[in-house]
């Protein structure tokens, strides 16, 4: 007898041991009889979540579903997001020129936009920077100095339902209305023109004079004679409602070819308004601070009105700034000219040195490096995809084994 | 198997076998009683599924050691019990020389099999008890013959390794 028959009758000797169930195969007909009843002949399974318990295989085909969901979710997604965040991108750079770039304060959503506003922050830039000459609105009140309270200088009120959200806010905050404002509109330009000949600087000088007799001024002026392509480059500010005239003017002048032609219009009395109101706040709370400031006894008690008073002061200057650049840039618009000398065209014959082989060597060369080029660029996602594949694999696997074992 | 009847009889007739089978899988017969039942349900709802001639015998055994082995994986109930819980469960023998030698016999057995760890005592059960061949135990066990037949091995040289199979190996020699 060797080790098989030991077992054999070991084994069997040891399972004869158990004494099998007397009723174990009726009771297992009888909960036969209500699922026989129950249940359809065609063998249709019916489980239900309660009574699966997912086996260690089974946890494994989840997890590797879940990884391949967590890969191809991110995959799907970023393709749509990169896109949407680049134009998003996009269009946030171009509201943040038009509106905030000239003051350099705060750039409000709804306000500026459209294809020419980085044309017309490039302009405000240039006359923010060059000249120095802010007009400055009677609307507006002038900057006070610390410590100063600044009253506003006679300024008249709403009585319409025109008064703007900011009416409403200023009165949930409890300061007086809003002055009524006109409508505020930026307004900018950019033309490009070609002159003949030596006509560079005539040109410059009529646009000096155009600007001179629309009542505005140069703000900016540049020109480059040397060379065989002499340019100027002028940045005319003249009043709003005149624009139009200006712009005109300059396209009008003889001898002088309009290239390219572009003009926006940006409308901020919002901002300017809402502006208004935050200053009026300020201005209310500043004074309270003040009142209260007289009546302070102790040392500490004055110490930490004044910083209030201060800090109140500080933010009122900052408002006030943003509303003088607006106030400029909505009273004086931005014409920027470019004057280009037409250039001679000049047909340059390349010999052509290569000869019919060393150009088909070239091109192989060049194909030869796109193909390379191409291939990098393609194993990255057939790699992705590989793994992906893998991973789907082996879901299918340990769920095809987990399931097998929970269906019989 | 389209004749209820039928089915109805082999598996009454496979009742006891696979029950002991899954005493010696399970060690515990009130788990062997649950795992059965729910294994014989199981192969009742899908009867369509049987394969028909010599194949349904390991395809119920394969049925039955998945319900064996569901409930140690998710019951734990191989946690719960000691190698000599098994011993305890086992009745009492009569006193006549042959059947005491059988008792100790399949005590040692018993004993030695349970401590094979869990994918070596299945297939040395269903060959040593159940008397299926390596081909059928790869169905039931859902492996490669080839994988039986290395288990088979590998649960052979741990067995003999165990000093109460060894000495009646030398004794029943000796015989």
């Amino acid at each position: 007898m060797n080790l098989d028959d030991v077992l054999e009758r070991g084994l069997a000797g040891a399972g004869e041991d158990y004494d099998v169930p007397a009723g174990g195969i009726d009771r297992i007909r009888e909960q036969l009889a209500p699922s026989c009843a129950d249940q359809p002949q065609d063998g249709v399974r019916r489980r239900t979540l309660r009574g699966w318990r997912p086996s260690g295989n089974a946890w494994l085909g989840i997890a590797a579903a879940l990884i391949v969901v967590l890969i191809a979710v991110p995959i799907a997604i970023g393709g749509s997001s990169s896109s949407n965040s680049n134009s998003g991108g996009e269009g946030g750079a171009g509201r943040a020129t038009a509106v905030g770039a000239p003051s350099g304060g705060v750039a409000e959503p709804g306000v500026g936009g459209g294809t020419s506003a980085g044309t017309s922050g490039s302009g405000a830039e240039k006359s923010a920077g060059s000249s120095g000459h802010v007009p400055v609105l009677s609307a507006v009140p002038a900057p006070a100095g610390p410590g100063v309270v600044a009253d506003q200088s006679a300024p008249q009120y709403a009585t319409s339902a025109s008064g703007s959200t900011a009416s409403g806010d200023a009165a949930q905050r409890g300061v007086d209305p809003v002055p009524v404002t006109t409508s505020r509109v930026e307004k900018t330009g950019e033309l490009d023109l070609q002159v003949s000949k030596g006509q560079v600087s005539a040109t410059l000088s009529r646009l000096s004079d155009i600007a001179r007799l629309q009542r505005g001024y140069v703000s900016d002026s540049s020109t480059q004679e040397a060379g065989s392509a002499p340019s100027g480059e002028v940045t005319l500010r003249v009043p709003v409602d005149r624009f139009e005239q200006a712009v005109h003017d300059a396209r009008s002048i003889a001898g002088t070819k309009v290239l390219s032609l572009q003009t926006s219009g940006v409308d901020v009395t919002s901002k300017y308004v809402d502006l208004q109101a935050r200053i009026h706040s300020l201005q209310a709370t500043r004074s309270t601070f003040l009142t209260i400031l007289a009546k302070a006894t102790t040392i500490g008690e004055t110490l930490a009105v004044q910083q209030r008073v201060t800090d109140v002061q500080t933010q009122i200057e900052q408002l006030q700034g943003q509303l003088r650049v607006l106030a400029s840039t909505t009273s004086m618009s931005t014409l920027t000219v470019t004057v280009d000398q037409k250039r001679p065209v000049i047909v340059v014959n390349k010999p052509h040195r290569d000869n019919g082989f060393v150009k088909a060597v070239k091109l192989s060369v060049s194909r030869f490096v796109r193909g390379i080029e191409a291939i990098v660029g393609i194993i990255g996602p057939v790699v992705l995809v590989l793994m992906i594949i893998v991973l789907c694999w082996l879901a299918a696997r340990f769920g095809y084994r987990a399931t097998r074992r929970h269906l019989v | 198997m389209d004749d209820l009847d039928e089915l109805d009889r082999w598996l009454a007739e496979s009742y006891p076998t696979a029950f002991r089978t899954a005493c010696l899988v399970l060690r515990s017969p009130v788990d062997a009683e649950d795992a059965v039942q729910e294994a014989f349900l199981r192969v009742w709802r899908f009867r369509d599924a049987i394969p028909p001639g010599d194949g349904r015998r390991p395809w119920l055994y394969r049925v039955v050691v998945n319900a064996c082995l569901s409930r140690v994986r998710s019951d734990r109930v191989w946690r719960e019990r000691s190698g000599d819980d098994a011993l305890v469960n086992l009745p009492a023998q009569a006193d006549p020389q042959h059947d005491v030698e059988d008792a100790v016999l399949s005590s040692c057995v018993a004993s030695a099999v349970d401590r094979l760890p869990e994918h070596l005592r299945v297939p040395v059960v269903l060959r040593y008890f159940t008397g299926l061949p390596e081909r059928e135990i790869a169905t039931a066990i859902q492996r490669r013959p080839g994988t039986v037949k290395s288990r088979l091995s590998e649960a052979r040289r741990l067995l003999a390794e165990d000093p109460a199979l060894a000495a009646w190996v030398e004794m029943e020699v000796a015989r």
